[in-house]
């Protein structure tokens, strides 16, 4: 079973040779938030432009299309015009008139009837007086809704087309940041895998050096013997061994720096 | 009975008619040109999948290689030993 993994292990650490540094995972991260910081100005820049509109539209029905409009009507150059000036002529005669004066009721002796109709002037006086403001409040009323109705004209389709710019650009910046968080989730998966795999190789190589110097130890061993057991001259041959062993301590002391 | 001044609206709109113009949005055609090109949506989304699936499978990988590293020094030392047959 070990050694099953061991060759999986061996297998991945040959083919698993992707490589990337941890700094890719850091650049992905800025590259993502950048992004979002430019959808924010991309999209700021777009309400400024399209508010910037909706203000040209209330400065042009403040300052042209109202005073052209009204003066339009007053003129009476349409139909609704002409007939709002009829009315308000009208309106403006009747309340002017003096309804006591106008009616002669001296010779009616029946002050019961002098009554009623003192009661009737007072309520045609009145209605008349009344006259002229409903003329002008509807006169206000239509020049208002016609006011309303051209500036929504003029603004539908300004917020219209800001609502589809708005759309667009969010769509284009969400598949941006589809692309690019994918690009970031699979570098750090590199990174991870490179990381494991460097802890592993590491791990290996201080094993091998642990084995190469037991090797060299025997090795050197071995030689030490061979020259003492060789030697003629003993003291020639033990010289020659502690030799060997220094060298064989000098090489470890090396390897294990 | 209220008034009805469509006819003067109308008649107002042909007067200002050019300055109108100035104040209306911008074509389809240059809305278009302005905004970037759109991504072929479907190409992304498999793109995506794929890049995903590799990220899966490093991700795998990377939990294989840890476990390895947490069984110790006996399979390093075969996998070492192996690797230097290798």
């Amino acid at each position: 079973m070990k050694l099953k993994l061991a060759c999986a292990t061996t297998a991945l650490l040959f083919t698993a040779c992707a490589s990337a540094p941890k700094q890719t995972v850091e650049l992905a991260e800025a590259v993502n938030q950048q992004i979002a910081h430019m959808q924010t100005s991309h999209e700021e820049f777009v309400r400024l432009y399209y508010s910037g509109l909706r203000s040209d539209v209330d400065e042009f029905m403040a300052q042209k299309w109202t005073p052209q409009f009204l003066s339009n009507v007053i003129s009476g150059q349409g139909e609704g015009g002409r007939q709002f000036r009829a009315e308000l002529d009208r309106g403006y005669a009747l309340a002017k008139v003096d309804w006591a004066d106008a009616v002669k009721i001296e010779g009616i002796a029946d002050s019961k009837t002098v009554t009623a109709i003192k009661e009737a002037i007072e309520e045609v006086a009145v209605r008349e007086r009344g006259e002229l403001g409903r003329v002008l409040i509807d006169f206000s009323n239509e020049a208002q809704r016609q006011i309303s109705l051209q500036r929504r004209k003029l603004l539908d389709p300004i917020e219209a087309q800001e609502a589809f710019v708005l759309r667009e650009l969010r769509a284009g910046y969400a598949d941006l940041l589809a692309g690019s968080s994918s690009i970031r989730g699979y570098l750090a998966s590199v990174v991870k895998v490179t990381e494991n795999r460097d802890a592993v190789v590491k791990k290996i190589g201080l094993l091998d050096e642990q084995r190469s110097l037991l090797d060299s130890a025997i090795s050197a061993n071995e030689d030490a013997m061979n020259v003492l057991g060789g030697s003629k001259d003993l003291k020639e041959g033990v010289n020659a061994a502690v030799a060997k062993l220094k060298d064989w301590l000098n090489r470890a002391g090396k390897a294990t720096k | 009975m209220g008034f009805n001044f469509d006819e003067e609206a109308n008649l107002t709109n042909q007067q200002l008619a050019e300055e109108l113009a100035k104040i209306t949005p911008m074509t389809v055609d240059e809305i278009n040109a302005l905004l970037p090109r759109k991504a072929d949506k479907q190409r992304l989304q498999q793109l995506i999948e794929i890049v995903s699936k590799a990220e899966s499978e490093n991700k795998k990988i990377a939990a294989l290689t840890t476990n390895i590293g947490e069984l110790g020094g006996v399979v390093v030392k075969v996998v070492g030993a192996l690797l230097k047959v290798v």
